[in-house]
Formats: structure tokens, C-alpha cells, sequence
């Protein structure tokens, strides 16, 4: 699991991106834990669709639990189909 | 943490949410609504659909969907509020009460299809544009809200003329950091970005409304003309600390709903870079919003935004939004030569922040976890990251215990305390009563006690939160109109007390609007407002909890009610009885003043329900009533059922206890007081009013009792069904707290007996049933006791 910080900015998706690329173990599963996160913007948007895209170019499968205002961030830029959401429905 | 404690705390969520919802549509229904109120019940019913969708209760999910869509409507100002469509909402809010009830386990599936045709019909038409209910003139509501567009804290701006404020209405002068955390965090965020998910849904899910398929096309916009945004920020966008979302958002609340997402330039995670912006979009904004309005949004970013608008004359899809995605070749992981394997598991939140906020290496930061080869685990230490830290907080707040476990743990500090008793008897009878250790543990027992009883104690407000719709039923049924008031919603008591009290309550109730209330033509004439008023009420009081309804309505006919209790046999003819006497007339067994009988009342069955329940609680219930000005019904109950009040007292060779709830008043009486009537039957003139007196050495069988009432110690007892009495013992040895054991369960029920408790010396004493007690004694002496 990987547990995401409350603010996801560019300074912190930097620092994220290590960690999530080695979580991404081929084979496996994972989940990013998100139900902290208050506040995300267009970098740590950008930084999650590269992380799902390189699970599904690894063969891992990435499951996101998001926070209302990350789920809120992936609406407003029309993403959310982008992401395999845990406890929210793709019409919500 | 497992699906199931997952699945309990969205039912945690329902409850909260259903709360919010029902305050929301009782204020509506008052005209006290105004934009935020519409929109939290929006939000509310919302948030139980989200769940239910991920939880898979599709039939909660499909009838939350239907509410919604009309309360979308409600909140864009296409329909208004009106009585009509007030009641409709409270009956769909109780249908999806029924529903959540129902996945929870507690309650059958609500049969929901005629609450739903309805919703359907006014969706469709206030889709249409016409009128709905005879209503006022549309969006009352959202036109409160109706704001410049940069005001970013306004959720409901569809209104053309926000979208065209002049920009010297724009407030720039704005501190980025503080929007952007205002991006979600807060309530009013959320719901703006949740009330643009749903707007794209209602179109999304019109498949689910089939019968409202066609007419609500024309509103889902294929038609609409309107402008084509194409927005692309440039890697400038990002370095220079704004943040692009915002502006999307802005997009939104005028009414854009987006299109398109290009992702397809995000790169995989080895080469991504977070200083560069590789998205962009293309919205929909419909026709009513100006060029410049749009072009405001983007205005201070300046050259670091591909802003195009382009007029829009074809149909334009908001189904679905098309998203190009990225497409990687296989790759493997990048190695992270400066982090040994074993710190490459460090929380990433701490590393973040770390690099964030200090230079601290990443290497430092603290390693939360073990690694397995399958699969990298990171738990947050307590000391990771204040967020994980809030959650550990959050989860440590309430620990899930069975309830089994609970009243094992009660009874054994039952246990306890009646062996201090036992401990501090043997020591007294050793001169030892006053030592300070005996002190210090009785003081100790009697904390366990009460910390162990509160753990079982509940608020009365999931009792009291029935109500609202209970009376909302009974004004459907009975034309009657309810203003219903409640207070002391968080008075505590205990589970099972609150678990028993849901039926009088509900009887108390209905008697209070089928009876108490008059109609409102009926109340106009006798000078009342047309609604009447309902109070319910919840105390703690001197160690009881105080229940009372008051009501405003026409009182007890006590005339009507003495000639039916004649009519029944319930009373002899020509008997004389106080005012209390005749209004208790009401808890007997079959009586009822109801002309006809009605699925409300009238069966004589739900009083003597009232009365049953509240005696079976350990509690009283009293009435004081007011011929044309209204009624109330007072019910004192215990705390908790387990432990109570009592006087110890001596009988012969007996020794038994009277809950002390029904002591008035003891007293030794004068030669004079006591006059015998007949051979066995006694009467005390208790200050001018005589009262009955019941021999308990004959009740429980007692030898060696003292014979007459001038050796004996009197104790003045009030009862449900017979008022007062007195009860004739031979002293009174102690009054205390008692831990109630049940004769029922370990013997069997015994007429006159409540129950048995320990005494200090390991002696079992009886718990006297004072009511039946009393009631077995009239019904042996009645006629003699009656005159």
C-alpha cells in the first residue's frame, strides 16, 4: 500500500514518484491510499495517471481510495475513467 | 480494515447523511430553506448513492439517483419549492430512509415504485421547462447564490448573469495557496465538484429512468449550442505556482462540463517530469455565457495558457468524456541506487513531506514496514505523517465490542459490587466499617459501575430521530397539520431502554395526533392556529430520565372517557373518581373513545401497550391534562435496567426491597390514623385522604410481621392503575442502589415480584412489583378498597 500525503503538489509528487515506482512491482497488486489527501493539483493528477499507466504497462494492478477531493480533482479534469477507483462508482 | 467494518462505516455515513437530509427538507417544508440547505440535502443523498453504488446496493443506488435528479432541479432554481413538492420529498426521504434500512439488514426493501414514477414525472417535467406543482416562480433557491464568477466558494453559479459580472467585480487579489486548498477540503468545494459530477450525470443515468428517457433529452443539452473551450496550459502554468484545476473548476460552474481529456503526452513514471503540464481538455460551455466571461478565467495566466473558443452550432455529447490515455511499452522499475531495498518502503507521505519541508534524505525517513517480495506494504507509523497520524487517531476513537461481552462485563461488576456489600457487612460486623480502605473501594466499585453502565448508555436521539416521519404519516392520514418540536435529543440512557422505548413512543404519538389534535377548521373556530404543536422532550432528572409529549390540542374528555369506561364494565356505575383516576382510564386493557376505528387508533390497544412497556421498563408514566388547551404525558424511566434505586425493608422474617421509584413518603401513624373497614381491610387517612393499606407479611407470605399499623412502618407507594397506596412493613433497614436479577430467568415470574437482588449479607432479597402487588390486593379486596 501506498499511502499518499494530505497536499499533492509538485514538490511532494516529486518525491512520490520513487516510491511509486517501486511499489509497481511487476505481478503485483496494489493499492494507493488517498483518504488523506485534502488537496491535489494538476501535477499530482499528472503523476497518478503515470503511475496507473506504468501498472498497466508492468501487469500491476493499481487500485486508487480516494479522498472526496482527490475523486474531485479527477472530475473536474474528466479523468476519473482513467483510474480504478476503490468505493467510488464511475458514474458518481 | 475488512469490507464489513468498511460497509459499517458507510452505514455510519447514511445515518449522519439521513439526519442532514430530513433537517434540510423540514426547513424547506418551513420556508426557513435557503441555498446551502438545498444544497446539503443534495449533497447528503448524493453521498448515500456513492456508497450504495460502491457497496452494490443497486436498488438503494437507482432510488437515491431519481431523488437526486429532482433535488438537482431544486438546487439549479428549474423547480421550486412548493408544498407539493415539499411532501413529495419528505415521502421519497422516508422511502430512502426504508431503503438504507433495508441493506443494513434492519427492514425489508421499501416498495418504492409509485415514490419513484412520481420523482420520475417531476423530473421530467421540470426538464420540460413546465410547471411541476402549482408552484412559485422558479429558483428561489439558487438565485441566492447567484454570485460573480470568481467567487470560487459559490457552488450554484449558473445563472447567465454571474457568468457576464464585469470583470472589475473580480476580486484578484487572492491568495492562490488558499484556494487551491480550498480545492476539496472544504465542505463547500466538495459539493461544488460533486454538484458538477452530478450534473454530467444526469444524462449519464437517464438509462436507468427509462420512462423518463425521452422527454428529458431535450434538457440533456445534445442539442445545445454553446461554445467549444480547448484549453492547454504550458509547463509555465505549473512553475510559476498556479494551478490549473482551479480554472477548470471555474469552467464548471458556469455551466461547462468537459468533453474531452488528452493524456495521452503523460509520460511513464521513469521520465516523468512533475514541472512539466501534459494534459489538456476540451469543455463544453453552453450558449448563455458570454466569450469574455470564459476568457475572464484564463485572464491572468496570461501567455502560459492554448486558450481556443469556438462557437459550437452541432449537437454536442456530454455522455461521456473521451480520454486519451497514455500507452506505455512493458517496463520494469527504475532502481533506486541511493535508497537501500529496505528504506525504498519508507511512507512515501513522510518522504514527501520530508522533501517538502526540510532536507531531511529521504533515507532517514522512518521505516514503517516490513518488505515481502510480492508486494511493497507501508504502514504509517504514528509518528509518519500528521495525516496518518489522524487516522490511526480516527481509528482508535471507537472500538466494536459485542454486546454479549458487554453485559458479561456488567454482570460481573454487578458481582462486584454486591461483594463489597457483602465485604463491608463482614467488616462491620467486626467494628470495622470505617476504615479508609473499605471507603476508597467502595468509592472505586462505584466508578467501575457507572463507567461500565454508560458504556450501554445511548443517546435517545435514534429514538426521537423516528418521530419526525411518524407524524409526517399521521398528518397524511389525518388531514391534521403537525408542528413537531424535540428537545434533549443527546440525553443518554441505557441500549436496552432506548431499544424498548421506540413502541409506547410511537402509540404516545399517535394517540397525541389522532386524539389530542383537533382538525385544523376545528381549531381555527376555537381561536388556534390551524397547526397544532407536538413537544417531545428528554431529560435526565434525579436519576431518571424524563420523557414528555405535550401537545396543544383539545386534552382529555374526561366526561366521554368515564361514560365509556361505564359502557366497557372498566367502572361501576355512580363510582366518584378524580380527575388522574379518569385520565388513567385511558391505559386500560380495550379502552378506546374512538367513534370508529382507523389504521391510526381506535382498537384500544396501543395505551395499554404504553403503559405495559413503560411498567416493564422499571418506569411510570403520568398525565396532565387541560380540557381545551392540551395534554401531556410524562414518563419517567431508569437510567438503566440493571441497577436501581431501593429501600431495603423488613417484613416479618422477610426482608424485601421496594424500588424506590414508587416511595412517597414513609411515616410511623398516630393512634387514629389507621380505621379498619371490615375484618382484614385497612385504610390510612393520609392527610385527609384515605388510602388503602396492603399487609405485605400477607403479600409475600411473611411470619412474625407486626400485627397492627401503630407497631408498623407505613410506606406511601403510588401505582399506575390504582394511584396510591401504602404498604405496611415492620422497619425500614437501608436504602441503596441494587443490581436487579432477573427471578423470571432463573425461576419463573411470580405475581407481586419484580425481581430479586443480594444483599450485603449474601442474602437473597425479593424485588417488590409494587403495581401488581397492589393490583393483586385490589383485586382481592376491590369492592371493599374501592368504596
Amino acid at each position: 500500500m501506498i499511502i499518499l500525503p494530505a497536499v499533492i503538489d509538485r514538490t511532494t509528487a516529486s518525491a512520490l514518484i520513487s516510491h511509486l515506482d517501486q511499489a509497481l512491482k511487476p505481478g503485483s497488486d496494489i493499492m494507493v491510499e488517498g483518504r488523506d489527501v485534502t488537496r491535489i493539483g494538476q501535477s499530482g493528477l499528472q503523476l497518478m495517471l503515470s503511475a496507473q499507466q506504468t501498472a498497466v504497462a508492468r501487469g500491476v494492478s493499481m487500485t486508487v481510495h480516494a479522498s472526496p477531493a482527490m475523486f474531485g480533482a479527477a472530475q473536474i479534469a474528466g479523468l476519473t475513467s482513467a483510474f480504478n477507483w476503490m468505493g467510488h462508482s464511475d458514474d458518481q | 480494515m475488512t469490507n464489513e467494518e468498511i460497509q459499517n462505516i458507510f452505514f455510519l455515513e447514511c445515518e449522519e447523511a439521513l439526519g442532514q437530509a430530513e433537517e434540510g427538507l423540514l426547513a424547506c417544508r418551513s420556508g426557513t430553506a435557503d441555498a446551502d440547505t438545498v444544497n446539503g440535502i443534495f449533497r447528503a443523498v448524493h453521498s448515500i448513492k456513492g456508497g450504495a453504488g460502491a457497496f452494490s446496493f443497486t436498488l438503494l443506488q437507482a432510488f437515491t439517483h431519481k431523488f437526486e435528479t429532482v433535488l438537482s432541479y431544486v438546487r439549479d432554481g428549474e423547480l421550486g419549492l412548493s408544498e407539493g413538492l415539499n411532501t413529495l420529498m419528505l415521502r421519497a426521504f422516508d422511502i430512502l430512509a426504508d431503503h438504507v434500512a433495508a441493506v443494513r439488514g434492519e427492514g425489508n426493501t421499501p416498495d418504492d415504485a409509485a415514490i419513484s414514477a412520481e420523482l420520475e414525472v417531476v423530473a421530467t417535467k421540470a426538464a420540460a421547462g413546465g410547471p411541476v406543482f402549482d408552484e412559485p416562480a422558479p429558483a428561489p433557491v439558487a438565485t441566492q447564490d447567484a454570485a460573480p464568477a470568481a467567487d470560487t466558494d459559490d457552488a450554484d453559479v449558473t445563472e447567465p448573469e454571474a457568468a457576464t459580472a464585469p470583470a472589475d467585480d473580480l476580486d484578484l487579489d487572492f491568495d492562490l495557496d488558499a484556494m487551491m486548498g480550498d480545492l476539496a477540503v472544504d465542505e463547500a468545494e466538495v459539493a461544488a465538484m460533486e454538484a458538477a459530477a452530478a450534473e454530467v450525470e444526469r444524462s449519464l443515468e437517464q438509462q436507468e429512468t427509462k420512462r423518463a428517457t425521452a422527454p428529458s433529452a431535450a434538457r440533456a443539452g445534445n442539442e445545445q449550442k454553446g461554445w467549444r473551450v480547448a484549453v492547454r496550459f504550458r509547463d509555465g502554468a505549473l512553475a510559476n505556482g498556479s494551478e490549473p484545476l482551479l480554472m477548470l473548476r471555474e469552467l464548471e460552474e458556469l455551466g461547462a462540463f468537459c468533453t474531452s481529456a488528452d493524456a495521452s503526452a503523460v509520460p511513464a513514471l521513469d521520465a516523468l517530469d512533475v514541472e512539466k503540464a501534459y494534459l489538456s481538455w476540451t469543455f463544453f460551455m453552453p450558449g448563455h455565457v458570454s466569450k469574455d466571461a470564459i476568457e475572464e478565467i484564463f485572464d491572468f495566466i496570461g501567455d502560459e495558457c492554448e486558450l481556443e473558443i469556438d462557437p459550437v452550432v452541432a449537437a454536442v455529447s456530454r455522455d461521456t468524456v473521451d480520454v486519451a490515455m497514455p500507452q506505455f511499452k512493458a517496463t520494469k522499475p527504475v532502481p533506486v541506487k541511493e535508497q537501500p531495498q529496505t528504506e525504498a518502503v519508507s511512507a512515501p507521505v513522510a518522504a514527501a513531506e520530508s522533501a517538502k519541508a526540510a532536507p531531511v534524505p529521504v533515507a532517514a525517513a522512518p521505516v514503517a514496514a516490513a518488505v515481502t517480495p510480492a508486494a511493497v506494504e507501508v504502514v504509517a507509523s504514528e509518528t509518519s505523517t500528521p495525516a496518518a497520524a489522524r487516522t490511526a487517531n480516527s481509528l482508535g476513537q471507537t472500538v466494536r465490542v459485542d454486546l454479549a461481552k458487554l453485559d458479561k462485563l456488567i454482570d460481573t461488576v454487578g458481582e462486584l459490587v454486591i461483594a463489597q456489600a457483602m465485604m463491608a457487612q463482614r467488616l462491620a460486623s467486626h467494628g470495622l466499617n470505617s476504615i479508609d480502605e473499605m471507603g476508597m473501594l467502595d468509592l472505586l466499585t462505584r466508578d467501575i459501575q457507572e463507567s461500565t453502565m454508560s458504556i450501554r448508555a445511548q443517546p435517545i436521539g435514534s429514538v426521537f430521530s423516528r418521530v419526525p416521519r411518524i407524524v409526517r404519516e399521521l398528518e397524511a392520514d389525518t388531514g391534521k397539520r403537525v408542528v413537531l418540536t424535540m428537545s434533549g435529543e443527546a440525553t443518554e440512557l441505557d441500549k436496552t431502554v432506548v431499544e424498548r422505548l421506540g413502541e409506547p413512543l410511537t402509540h404516545l404519538i399517535r394517540n397525541a395526533v389522532d386524539h389530542g389534535i383537533e382538525k385544523p377548521e376545528v381549531r381555527l373556530v376555537n381561536g388556534k392556529p390551524a397547526e397544532g404543536k407536538l413537544h417531545l422532550s428528554a431529560e435526565q432528572r434525579s436519576g431518571r430520565i424524563v420523557i414528555s409529549l405535550s401537545d396543544d390540542g383539545a386534552g382529555i374528555n374526561r366526561e366521554v372517557v368515564l361514560k365509556k369506561a361505564i359502557e366497557k364494565g372498566l367502572v361501576a356505575p355512580g363510582t366518584q373518581l378524580s380527575n388522574e383516576e379518569i385520565d388513567h382510564l385511558i391505559f386500560a386493557p380495550g379502552f378506546s373513545t374512538a367513534a370508529t376505528v382507523s389504521n391510526i387508533s381506535g382498537r384500544g390497544v396501543g395505551m395499554d401497550v404504553v403503559r405495559q412497556n413503560v411498567k416493564d421498563l422499571g418506569g411510570r408514566i403520568t398525565i396532565e391534562s387541560h380540557p381545551g388547551k392540551g395534554c401531556t404525558f410524562t414518563l419517567a424511566l431508569p437510567l438503566t435496567l440493571a441497577i436501581a434505586d431501593g429501600m431495603i425493608v423488613t417484613v416479618g422474617d422477610q426482608t424485601v426491597v421496594i424500588p424506590l421509584t414508587h416511595v412517597l413518603e414513609s411515616l410511623r401513624p398516630e393512634e387514629g390514623d389507621v380505621q379498619h373497614i371490615g375484618k382484614d381491610l385497612m385504610v390510612l387517612n393520609n392527610r385527609g385522604k384515605f388510602l388503602p393499606v396492603v399487609r405485605l407479611d400477607h403479600a409475600v407470605g411473611a411470619l412474625g410481621a407486626a400485627d397492627t399499623a401503630q407497631d408498623a412502618v407505613l410506606i406511601v407507594v403510588d401505582t399506575e392503575s390504582h394511584g396510591q397506596a401504602v404498604l405496611m412493613v415492620d422497619s425500614i433497614v437501608d436504602q441503596r442502589q441494587f443490581v436487579i436479577k432477573s427471578l423470571e430467568a432463573h425461576y419463573q415470574p411470580v405475581t407481586g415480584v419484580a425481581g430479586a437482588t443480594i444483599l450485603g449479607d449474601g442474602k437473597v432479597a425479593l424485588i417488590l412489583d409494587v403495581d401488581s402487588l397492589v393490583a393483586d390486593n385490589f383485586a382481592n379486596h376491590g369492592s371493599a378498597l374501592a368504596a
